[in-house]
């Protein structure tokens, strides 16, 4: 159902997709503003310590996915400045404005789940969930894990919706086609059976698969192949436009 | 029952997007439609059916880990 309100979304443009995104960040900071003052009672700063205390390549390890994961797929978002109508340095501020924020909020809801669980926060897949349910205001406030369900439901339906968004403008310019909403329920039904085969034959595999080898495929997408493209543009110094953006060899895409 | 279903879906999503691309005869949106349905069919199909399709994710992982590439 999901899969088809995103396609639904994705076929009449980015507007529609990013209309609603100012508003899901801000109901997602209330909820996290809110966890963390409801859950300051439960804090435990000993939690934190001992700092540094593990190998080397543990913490290589944990920036890697840290880097590529969450913040990696930052990347996707280069796929829309281009009809952005906006400066060159107004998107850059904005963008960077954007990963500032996120990286911050995503570090405030690390520390809060680190603070309140401390060593148990490896026995679940869902850390914040825990720390949600630990929220505790009486008989009538005590099921509070709904407003993390509410932040988690509402920030992947933005992120899926996107990423399809950015799939199907990339399929479209690659075959230099001007029917994009056309590619959106194809795109979708593409997304909605490789979910469904994704945890096959076993969903510790693929829970072992996001830090063993999914950061290294990654790296080589997010960061090699467009360092690789700002590369190339450099040596070949373009756009050669007179401060007029490039005119794309592909046909740009509906937005 | 659910082989039903599956049809029943991707000949809707035929009748709204295949049909009025051949109506507008774009040729290169016949082509991306078909690259991202055709996949998408066949991997309904074979669920459908009770095949037993691996994640490319954990397929990747399997090679990658034979190969030493993984942490």
């Amino acid at each position: 159902m999901c899969v088809i309100v995103s396609s639904w979304a994705v076929r009449f443009g980015i507007r529609v997709v990013t209309r609603y995104s100012f508003l899901f960040s801000i109901l997602s900071v209330l909820i996290l503003t809110a966890s963390v003052l409801l859950l300051m009672d439960q804090m435990n700063l000993q939690n934190f310590l001992p700092m540094l205390d593990q190998p080397v390549m543990k913490y290589v390890q944990g920036i890697h996915v840290i880097t590529t994961i969450p913040f990696g797929e930052l990347v996707a978002l280069l796929m829309i400045t281009p009809n952005l109508q906006l400066s060159g340095k107004e998107v850059s501020k904005y963008l960077f404005l954007g990963f500032l924020m996120g990286g911050i909020f995503f570090l405030i809801t690390m520390m809060r789940d680190i603070a309140v669980l401390g060593n148990t926060m490896n026995l679940f897949s869902f850390p914040s969930l825990m720390a949600f349910r630990l929220i505790n205001l009486g008989e009538a406030l005590s099921r509070m894990e709904i407003l993390f369900v509410i932040a988690l439901v509402l920030l992947l339906f933005f992120k899926v919706t996107f990423l399809q968004y950015v799939s199907v403008a990339a399929v479209a310019q690659l075959t230099e086609t001007r029917s994009f909403r056309h590619l959106a329920l194809a795109v979708g039904a593409l997304i909605a059976v490789c979910g469904l085969t994704m945890h096959q034959p076993s969903e510790v595999q693929y829970a072992v698969t996001g830090y063993e080898s999914t950061p290294i495929v990654w790296t080589f997408f997010e960061i090699f192949i467009p360092f690789l493209t700002y590369l190339l543009a450099k040596l070949r110094k373009l756009p050669k436009t007179d401060g007029k953006k490039p005119a794309a060899k592909g046909k740009r895409c509906r937005t | 029952m659910s082989l039903a279903l599956v049809v029943i879906g991707f000949a809707l999503i035929v009748l709204l997007d295949l049909i009025p691309l051949i109506r507008k005869r774009d040729g290169h949106g016949i082509a991306a439609f078909l690259l991202l349905f055709s996949p998408a069919l066949v991997l309904a199909v074979l669920q459908a059916v009770g095949v037993e399709v691996p994640g490319i994710v954990i397929v990747l992982w399997r090679k990658l880990h034979a190969l030493g590439l993984t942490y």
